[in-house]
């Protein structure tokens, strides 16, 4: 597996010959076979990154759409009537959770970046993260197959029984394929574990790591671990379905909340596998832009650990109402409460990394101060439905809706964002312009607020989700909310045409446009197919900037100018 | 704060005590919000690049890191007594309730009394405890009086209950919170909390729409 360039024999001199880039096709497979068919981890990381995009695009239509309905308050019918309007949000909620957030970042970015970061030429098992891709694609078509298979889809992306039993909706194949995805998730997160315990170049210890590769661990985990109650959910449905024995349908004498349980018990988590990888890239754009370490590196990546731990916990707050002992009650919000703190500690740190930095407003860093700004507001009215006399209250309202329209938009896909702003330059060799790339990050956090920040008030009024009509009351908040989707669409309409112009006509760029210290701005942009000509042997910590040390500032400098 | 005081059970005080949680944590949320994102932007300003261009390094300050460890501990707790203990005030049942039957379908509410009296719309008495007891014929379904701040799902094979404590006449909403199907949105009702001699009069002989928005004339309702 040594690069071409270093064998003996390969052309006239070692010095002559060039490092092919991942992008050119150097194996035996031509076409779109020399993809499909790759197990580079560059290539399928950017396999994964077509599929999820263009889900995502499907996603923000039906999320448009259900945003248009809201022109007209009451049941007009004159846009949407209610049963389109409940596939509606099903298929959004199923489309945007399952097939684009959840494989998200680490599928595309960490696929990409997370072997370059540690100085490894792949993953440790590169046929199995091929699988795991074709598993995703198959997964996705049973999912969308089993959703039509009676017409529209209305269950919502929960499932709830017995309502999904009674729906027509063929509950047992959407859980399958969901369990299908989670194959995908669990051995992507096999992968990297493996990767990161196997594969770091000679002196890359643990500490040594980027946090993106400690935050990516930390999903894995989750990933590992969360995804098999899956399985065991889908056992049940199935020997519900086939022998009648009463599990969740109370018909037949079963317990719906059961049901609940075994859904939040991996849907919780899986939030975490949502976030958990935007706040590694976080950390590395603010380590990269302030143009120092971290503040607290030991803290952030063991909070991502905290997280993964006690976000295993936590899954009984989405049921308050919903049948719960008070003894359940007290500790699901205790510990919910609990779980905000590693998050909160990790805002304090990257601002904290900003002080006496050197900072640079390039577009990433753009993307992150946004990001830190709607990830506060997500977080903290996060705080509001942990207590219990107001999650009570707020709870199946649109209160929820803006909450976690925050979190997973504002925070995890703002940042997955900014994450392709920081790291398209490197995959591709190219840069975006970087003017029209903050005008679209203005228009984009705009439209957000407006589309977002009606429903919190919207939700405190006593508005709940998944209504195709409305009372009039609601109707000034209502087309704010509407016009900020017209907004915010506008903003991602700029935002990818401005990206993928780069990507195919943008200027060379070069292999460190933003003065990054991590491996992966050590190599040529594009990377080469094998990553490294040699392994790199790393003999410090990720963020290393000498020239920032005050041990060396108290030198007398001479000044350059 | 008055929160920690003993509440009454009363449904405007289950309310404000409601809108007390939830102003000490939006309170936090916005003082929080401020001091971190100003201190955000002070910083964007005074260390930018042109200003400065030479960083420092700071690896952590245990100190620091401790301090604001154990303040948002301390903070979270705080907000969990505040949210619980106003919680659990609701579950209380006093020996004078009155028990409602709530029988969820899709897409209706009906009330039954214990005269087997039934009726489309709830009516109550002002003044007397009211335990609802929850039923579901066919799927899920949340029982939710946004004025209350109560909400409850209302699942099938089960008989669950929520407690009201109607303290004003007046006419409010119900509405239905947890997705059930088609009509889901449309599945609304009122609460009417009627003066108790009215109250008996309806229960007994019924009252016409005349006599019911009398009783109702410049009461409170949402």
């Amino acid at each position: 597996m040594a690069n071409p360039a270093m064998e003996p024999g390969n052309g006239a001199g070692a010095e002559a010959v060039p490092v092919h880039s991942f992008l050119e096709n150097t194996g035996k497979h031509k076409g779109i076979f020399a993809w499909i068919l790759s197990t580079d981890h560059k290539r399928i990381g950017i396999l994964y990154m077509i599929s999820i995009f263009s889900f995502f695009a499907v996603g923000v239509c039906l999320g448009f759409l259900m945003r248009l309905e809201m022109l007209v308050p009451g049941p007009t019918g004159k846009i949407f009537n209610a049963q389109e309007y409940n596939a509606l949000f099903t298929l959004h909620g199923v489309i945007m959770m399952f097939l684009f957030v959840i494989p998200g970042i680490p599928a595309t970015l960490g696929n990409f970046f997370l072997p370059i970061q540690i100085g490894a030429k792949d993953v440790a098992f590169p046929r199995i993260n091929l699988l795991s891709w074709y598993l995703y694609i198959t997964g996705a078509i049973i999912i969308l197959l089993s959703l039509f298979g009676n017409g529209l889809p209305d269950t919502g992306w929960t499932f709830y029984v017995p309502y999904s039993i009674r729906t027509g909706t063929d509950v047992t194949m959407a859980v399958f394929g969901v369990f299908i995805l989670g194959f995908s998730s669990i051995l992507t997160g096999l992968n990297f574990l493996t990767t990161i315990h196997r594969l770091r170049a000679p002196g890359m210890t643990w500490f040594r790591m980027p946090l993106f590769v400690w935050a990516l661990y930390a999903t894995a985990w989750i990933q590992v671990i969360a995804t098999p109650v899956l399985a065991i959910t889908l056992l049940l449905i199935m020997v519900e379905r086939l022998f009648h024995v009463g599990i969740f349908n109370p018909v037949l004498g079963g317990d719906p909340v059961l049901y609940q349980h075994l859904f939040w018990i991996y849907s919780h988590p899986a939030v975490y596998i949502m976030i958990l990888p935007p706040m590694g890239v976080v950390s590395e754009i603010v380590a990269t832009f302030s143009h120092r370490t971290v503040f607290g590196y030991k803290m952030i990546a063991m909070s991502s650990l905290a997280i993964a731990f006690i976000g295993y916990l936590v899954w009984g707050h989405h049921m308050f109402v919903a049948g719960e002992t008070q003894t359940a009650q007290f500790f699901f919000s205790l510990l919910t409460f609990l779980v905000a703190v590693p998050s909160a500690i990790k805002v304090f740190n990257w601002v904290a990394t900003m002080y006496k930095g050197s900072l640079d407003l390039q577009p990433p860093f753009l993307f992150l101060l946004a990001f830190i700004m709607l990830f506060c507001i997500g977080g903290m009215s996060g705080l509001v439905l942990g207590s219990l006399a107001t999650d009570v209250h707020l709870t199946g309202t649109y209160f929820v809706v803006a909450h976690f329209h925050y979190i997973i938009f504002g925070g995890a896909i703002f940042i997955f964002f900014g994450a392709l702003h920081y790291w398209l330059p490197k995959m591709f060799g190219r840069m975006y312009n970087k003017k029209v790339a903050d005008w679209a990050l203005g228009i984009l956090f705009v439209g957000f607020n407006m589309l977002y920040f009606p429903m919190f008030i919207l939700g405190y009024e006593g508005m709940p989700r998944r209504y195709f009509a409305y009372l009039p009351k609601y109707e000034t908040l209502q087309h704010i909310s509407m016009v900020g989707s017209w907004v915010l669409i506008t903003g991602l309409i700029i935002m990818f045409w401005n990206l993928l112009h780069g990507i195919f006509k943008g200027e060379r760029c070069g292999p460190n446009p933003w003065g990054g210290t991590t491996l992966e701005w050590t190599i040529p942009s594009p990377p080469p197919t094998e990553n490294f000509e040699t392994i790199p042997i790393v003999t410090h910590e990720p963020y290393y900037h000498p020239e920032a040390d005050p041990e060396i500032q108290r030198e007398p400098v001479p000044v350059a100018k | 704060m008055s929160l920690l005081a003993s509440l009454l059970p009363s449904v405007l005080h289950h309310a404000a005590a409601t809108d007390d949680v939830a102003r000490f944590i939006i309170g936090w949320d916005i003082f929080l919000f401020v001091a971190i994102v100003g201190t955000m932007f002070f910083f964007v300003f005074k260390y930018n690049k042109k200003r400065h261009p030479r960083a420092v390094n700071i690896h952590g300050n245990a100190v620091l890191e401790t301090l604001w460890t154990v303040f948002p501990v301390a903070l979270v707790l705080v907000m969990f007594y505040l949210g619980w203990s106003a919680y659990i005030q609701t579950r209380v049942v006093p020996k004078s309730a009155m028990d409602v039957k709530v029988i969820a379908r899709q897409w209706e509410w009906s009330f039954q009394y214990m005269n087997g009296k039934t009726a489309d719309t709830l009516f109550l008495p002002q003044g007397r405890p009211v335990k609802c007891l929850l039923t579901s014929v066919d799927v899920i379904h949340g029982f939710y009086i946004p004025a209350f701040r109560e909400k409850n799902d209302v699942i099938p094979g089960r008989v669950r209950y929520l407690m009201l404590y109607p303290e004003h006449v007046g006419n409010y909403e119900i509405t239905c919170s947890q997705y059930c199907g088609l009509d889901h949105a449309l599945m609304m009702t009122r609460l009417i909390v009627l003066p108790k001699e009215k109250f008996d009069q309806w229960l007994k002989s019924g009252l016409t729409g005349e006599q019911i928005s009398d009783a109702l004339t410049g009461r409170v309702g949402t």
